[in-house]
């Protein structure tokens, strides 16, 4: 039997959980904010879940799975995360970690064995945190230390880790030499199932602030025997399969996040067509209007960063250790700024925990994740601060130029190159060196017309500006600068970076949306918007009024509620 | 103490590597052993990208991205982008 379509397979998934706001649907907000209340999983979600065969979508087509684009991945994903982000992490995205892991490092015999674990339903929970460690996972404590005989025997512990006692299998980052090194840990794919249960002991379970539903537990391995042809990859490697597997998990997070504050969009629109002040809807008022098309601003320039990143990931090899950072930086920076200024329009209604608006206070509650799960924001501009004077030596606006379908989503890519992940990208950054080409293209081409071509090249001027100031100051950096114990002046240099990643990303996305059917994204004004947006937080003054293009925004925001469409790039017809 | 164990570098690709430690470090090249490993050096991952990047400007080679991981100390290090360069036929900067 062949494969669904993407587009299909998420029509498919948006059908089964239905209009989440019909107060007769089983799946809908109502009762999964009690599963929320309750601090359940939401189990009739995750029922209609194994009935669309999701964990088929983090197993390779060529184990059995449906997973071969990794923005095809995140849309799928997205349409969970838009219902129910703990239905994400928890009944999913934990085991695609896992999984990413194992597709990585694993041979053919784990490989397969963690696809027909995931092809039966079952989850493998991705166990790298420890207490004392938090992002410092050089610091892992938790050994696989050979005995007399030659038996690798597993001890300590893993806490705060999704599904770890539900689960059939774990992966487990463990030391398996002493000190510091890199070479010093490794990574376990170990079926429960198989080994003395006395050695395999669960620890009590975390309640969270958000993501209630999210079974967070521990575990403590007791001298637990795990047989060498648990290890992936060779012993030693469990730090590099990591800093590869990671950058596919640090785009696809946000990625999906995206899903939450297309969610909160809907219900602070809702809100603002449906109450009414002063004899008028709220959305009568100019500054609510205004913090609707800056949210809808924010989503879009995260679905750009996040679907070029994940393309990138796919088409740019070896580049994308930059490109995980930067988003998983930038976008949770722009979706929970997002949430944040909506619950002020929602006002009191976002404080409430039931009612017309009470799906937005958990909504919000559960991106806090984007912030610190899977590797804190400021650990993502360490994680960038070494590669930036190589690329500030070598490549910069000369990186090698970047194939066009890296910027059409509608383009479909092939299967995840596990094995062509690079820790670094040695100097060479294609997404940036596409500021300069799409600006010069922009030129060429014309584009756009009149005032707004006038304002796009303001912004663009500014952004180009502050790329060869970033350059300069970057060549400048010392090796003494860029370690973990960095000071802030230095960590805005990546974190400037990762905002003129994400505004090359929206204007080639803009640039190629002519190839496409799209009117709303052929219209300039969300790129002007954007821009605008990044340049004013680069500390740029941005365009002169945003006033006009904002009111156009909002209406186009206002159309798409209207006729139940996701806010995100795909613009898709939502159940209603 | 290192110092007391040290030797002199045994050619200019250690010795270059050496002088490249010690300026990541801020310390004399006449203090950095070439046997220590680079993380009791004090070199952790962070180090390893700029270490590569320059490594590979100034032998003219591509290295592989774990190399300083697999290849731990100065000596280590030497001898094997030493057949590197060989092997590539190349005459890099740095070779004896
Ligand atoms: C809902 C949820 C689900 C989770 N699921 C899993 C799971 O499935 N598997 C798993 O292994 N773990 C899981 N975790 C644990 C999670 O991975 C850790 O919470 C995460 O690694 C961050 O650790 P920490 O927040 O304790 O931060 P720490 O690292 O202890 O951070 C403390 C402070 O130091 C700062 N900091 C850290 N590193 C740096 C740096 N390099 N530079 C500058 N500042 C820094 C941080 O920003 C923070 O301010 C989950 C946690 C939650 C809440």
């Amino acid at each position: 039997m062949s494969t669904p379509n993407p587009a299909d397979r998420v029509d498919t998934l948006e059908r089964l959980l239905g209009d989440p706001e019909d107060v007769g649907n089983p799946l809908g907000y109502g009762p999964l904010l009690e599963a929320d209340e309750a601090d359940l999983m939401f189990a009739a979600g995750e029922r209609a879940l194994d009935d669309f065969g999701l964990n088929a979508e983090f197993v390779p087509s060529e184990y059995g799975g449906r997973l071969r684009g990794l923005d095809t991945f995140i849309g799928i994903m997205r349409a969970v995360y838009r219902r129910d982000p703990s239905l994400g992490l928890g009944y999913g995205f934990s085991s695609f970690i896992a999984g990413v892991n194992v597709w990585s490092a694993g041979d053919e015999d784990q490989c397969r064995e963690a696809a027909s674990l995931l092809l039966s339903g079952q989850r493998i929970a991705a166990a790298y945190h420890e207490l004392a460690h938090g992002n410092d996972f050089a610091g892992t404590d938790c050994a696989a230390v050979r005995d007399a005989s030659g038996r690798l025997l597993l001890s300590g512990r893993k806490e705060v880790v999704c599904n770890i006692q539900r689960s059939r299998a774990l992966v487990v980052l463990a030391r398996t030499a002493e000190g510091r090194g890199s070479r010093n840990h490794s990574q376990l794919l170990i079926d429960k199932a198989a080994l003395p249960p006395e050695t395999l002991v669960d620890l009590r379970r975390w309640p969270s602030v958000g993501m209630r539903g999210v079974q967070l537990g521990g575990m403590e391995f007791r001298d637990c025997p795990v047989p060498d042809s648990a290890v992936l990859g060779d012993e030693g490697q469990g730090t590099e399969t990591a800093l590869r597997s990671f950058q596919l998990t640090r785009i696809a997070l946000p990625g999906m996040l995206c899903g939450v504050l297309d969610s909160g969009l809907r219900l602070a629109q809702r809100l603002a067509v449906e109450r009414e002040l002063y004899g008028a809807p709220v959305s009568a008022l100019p500054t609510v209007r205004a913090q609707l098309a800056d949210a809808f601003v924010d989503l879009l320039i995260s679905d750009c960063a996040t679907t070029v990143a994940a393309r990138g990931v796919h088409l740019l090899t070896g580049q994308s250790s930059v490109h995980a950072s930067a988003v998983k930086y930038q976008v949770s920076g722009h979706l929970m700024g997002a949430m944040d200024s909506l619950s002020a329009v929602l006002g009191a209604n976002f404080y409430l925990r039931e009612g017309r608006y009470g799906a937005f206070q958990k909504l919000l509650r559960d991106l806090k994740l984007a912030g610190f799960g899977h590797a804190a924001r400021v650990a993502c501009l360490v994680t960038m601060l070494p590669q930036m004077p190589v690329l500030a030596r070598r490549g910069w606006t000369e990186g090698p130029e970047a194939p066009s379908e890296v910027f059409r989503p509608d383009v479909e890519v092939g299967a995840l190159p596990f094995q062509r992940l690079s820790l670094f990208g040695r100097g060479r950054d294609s997404l940036l060196t596409a500021l300069a080409t799409g600006a010069e293209r922009m030129a060429a081409d014309g584009a756009a017309e009149g005032a707004e071509a006038a304002e796009l090249r303001t912004l663009v001027g500014q952004l180009l500006d502050e790329s060869e100031a970033l350059r300069r100051e970057c060549a400048l950096l010392r090796p003494s600068d860029i370690g973990v114990d960095a000071p802030p002046e230095v960590l805005r240099l990546p974190a400037r970076y990762a905002a003129l990643l994400s505004a090359s990303a929206c204007l080639n996305v803009w640039l190629e949306s002519g190839t496409r059917g799209d009117p709303a994204l052929q219209d300039p004004a969300w790129l002007i918007a954007a821009l605008h947006r990044l340049a004013r937080g680069l500390g740029h003054a941005g365009v002169d009024d945003i006033g006009p293009v904002r009111e156009r925004l909002y209406s186009q925001l206002a159309e798409r509620y209207e006729a139940a469409e996701s806010f995100d790039l795909s613009r898709r017809r939502l159940p209603s | 103490m290192p110092e007391d164990k040290n030797e002199a570098p045994v050619n200019d690709l250690e010795q270059w590597l050496t002088r490249q430690v010690a300026t990541y470090l801020d310390r004399k090249p006449e203090e950095i052993d070439q046997h220590t490993l680079f993380t009791d050096h004090g070199l952790d991952s962070v180090y390893a990208l700029t270490f590569c990047a320059d490594i590979e400007d100034f032998l003219g080679i591509t290295v592989s991205d774990t190399l300083l991981w697999d290849y731990a100390t100065i000596r280590a290090l030497a001898d094997h982008l030493t057949e590197l360069v060989a092997g590539s036929g190349r005459q890099g900067a740095g070779t004896p």
